[in-house]
């Protein structure tokens, strides 16, 4: 436990010291998760994305729910509230703007498919979602992203890799004459890192840090999270 | 803990159903466009006539000098010596004679003052007149051409310093590169702007169902700056729609 949290503080360190880049940004999450049923799991999380020097660029509360449909694969549903630094408050007078986003997706865990027990996980996601915003076009969104992690099952660490891509769906739009033209176009590349850490059944926590490379624009961002998470019947 | 997850939900549902709600503005799929024709207004002139006198000395019984109006109704004003027994009118066909009874004592600023006298006494309506020493100027109340003066017999100096013109304007036709102002809702000022293309058009996008307004500036006709608001009000009912406005005509 002492050595968990000396390498936490450690590496909220160096954060401060990559914070001085203006392409820094920082996570932070606590999340509930229950299981009602073996092969369901919910989860609710609170998250705060800061920009550099601490203000807040969006925070949010989220709900999940995943169900294992059957072994290798898993569906979700998903729905976040969020609120950002309000653009447009020369029209509505409100600091913050609020964002709706819903979601459904499908994730396999590909080598689990042939074998029992692999080293390895690999597991792959799908995922559909569509967000609404105040003063802002809607993002309707494909995610496609791909995790790769050690089965250590008696191991208190567990890192992990993951690339995640989205694509917009309605990414550009525009008026050609009278009719509206909608295209879609690649959005942004999550490339990610990370560490998880059990302290027990109950709690864990994980460390990653996640390269964003944004395709509409040259605002590539380096982030660094942390998330807490608890768990209410941990003995499941 | 159920109870937690449960009202977790319930809180976040909360969330989504009070923000739902749209107002005009940004971040819709539907259009406002419309067309600016502008009239380019030539302001004109008014004229400005100087007419430098002499003493009475250097007058004759019947000199006389002529002045014109816009209207056609002109005048001659003739010098009248009582002292003399003869008809000093010119009579002059199509002309109204003005008499300006003088003496040969009368220095150059009492003939000026008897030459602004007679000039208001008949043409008040077409100039204002500004006695300055030995000259009297006239200014022509509308902006006119008017045939020019002459002093005829007379010694005076008469010039016309500024040439009447006329107020003119062009015919209706596409202004590029205006700029439009949008409003959203009930506002006060304007949200966005966007300018006119080539062809007098502009339009803007990606708005969201509600009420706005859209205004383009024209020339006042009173101070002559581009102040006066030409504006239209418009809904957009539904989303992917398009509104037309009328076309604004202004004044520059």
């Amino acid at each position: 436990m002492i050595r968990a949290f000396g390498i936490v503080i450690m590496l909220l360190s160096s954060l401060s010291f990559f914070g001085q880049n203006s392409n820094i940004h920082h996570w932070a999450s606590g999340s509930i998760q229950h299981n009602p049923i073996d092969k369901l799991k919910i989860e609710t999380e609170i998250q705060y994305r800061l920009n550099n020097g601490g203000v807040i660029g969006q925070r949010s509360i989220s709900v999940d729910a995943q169900y294992q449909i059957f072994k290798p694969i898993q569906v979700s549903a998903h729905y976040r509230f969020s609120q950002f630094p309000n653009q447009h408050s020369d029209i509505n007078h409100e600091q913050w703007a609020n964002a709706n986003r819903w979601g459904a997706g499908v994730e396999w865990a590909v080598l689990e498919t042939w074998m029992k027990k692999p080293l390895l996980s690999i597991n792959y996601r799908l995922q559909w979602q569509s967000e609404s915003y105040l003063f802002l076009r809607n993002k309707n969104i494909i995610r496609q992203r791909i995790q790769i992690a050690p089965n250590w099952k008696k191991q208190k660490w567990t890192p992990f890799i993951q690339s995640e891509w989205f694509y917009r769906t309605n990414q550009n739009q525009y008026w050609l004459a009278d009719d509206l033209v909608i295209t879609g176009g690649s959005r942004e590349w999550r490339h990610t890192g990370g560490i998880g850490y059990k302290f027990n059944n109950q709690q864990k926590i994980q460390l990653f840090a996640m390269y964003r490379k944004f395709e509409i624009n040259k605002n590539d961002q380096l982030i660094f999270g942390l998330n807490y998470n608890y768990k209410i019947n941990g003995r499941r | 803990m159920k109870k937690i997850i449960f009202f977790s939900s319930i809180l976040a549902l909360t969330f989504s159903m009070s923000s739902c709600e749209k107002m005009a503005g940004p971040g819709g799929s539907s259009l406002i466009r419309g067309h600016v024709n502008g009239s380019n207004q030539h302001t004109g002139k008014s004229e400005i006539v100087q007419i430098t006198v002499t003493r009475g000395i250097e007058l004759e019984h019947g000199d006389y000098f002529i002045l014109n109006q816009a209207n056609g109704s002109n005048f001659y004003f003739w010098f009248n010596n009582t002292t003399w027994v003869s008809d000093g009118d010119p009579h002059l066909m199509g002309r109204t004679g003005v008499p300006i009874i003088f003496t040969y004592n009368d220095a150059d600023t009492t003939i000026a003052r008897k030459v602004n006298d007679a000039i208001l006494s008949v043409m008040s309506n077409s100039f204002d007149t500004q006695l300055n020493g030995d000259m009297v100027i006239l200014t022509s109340k509308a902006h006119v051409a008017i045939p020019d003066p002459d002093d005829v017999t007379t010694s005076f100096l008469i010039d016309v310093s500024q040439q009447g013109q006329a107020d003119d304007m062009d015919a209706p036709s596409v202004l590029p590169d205006e700029k439009v102002y949008l409003v959203y809702g009930d506002g006060e000022y304007y949200n966005e702007s966007t300018r006119t293309g080539g062809t007098g058009d502009f339009q803007f996008e990606n708005l969201q169902i509600g009420k706005y307004k859209v205004y383009v500036l024209s020339m006042d006709s009173v101070t002559g700056n581009m102040t006066q608001k030409i504006e239209q009000s418009v809904e957009i009912t539904k989303d992917e729609s398009i509104q037309e406005l009328s076309t604004f005509n202004i004044v520059y």
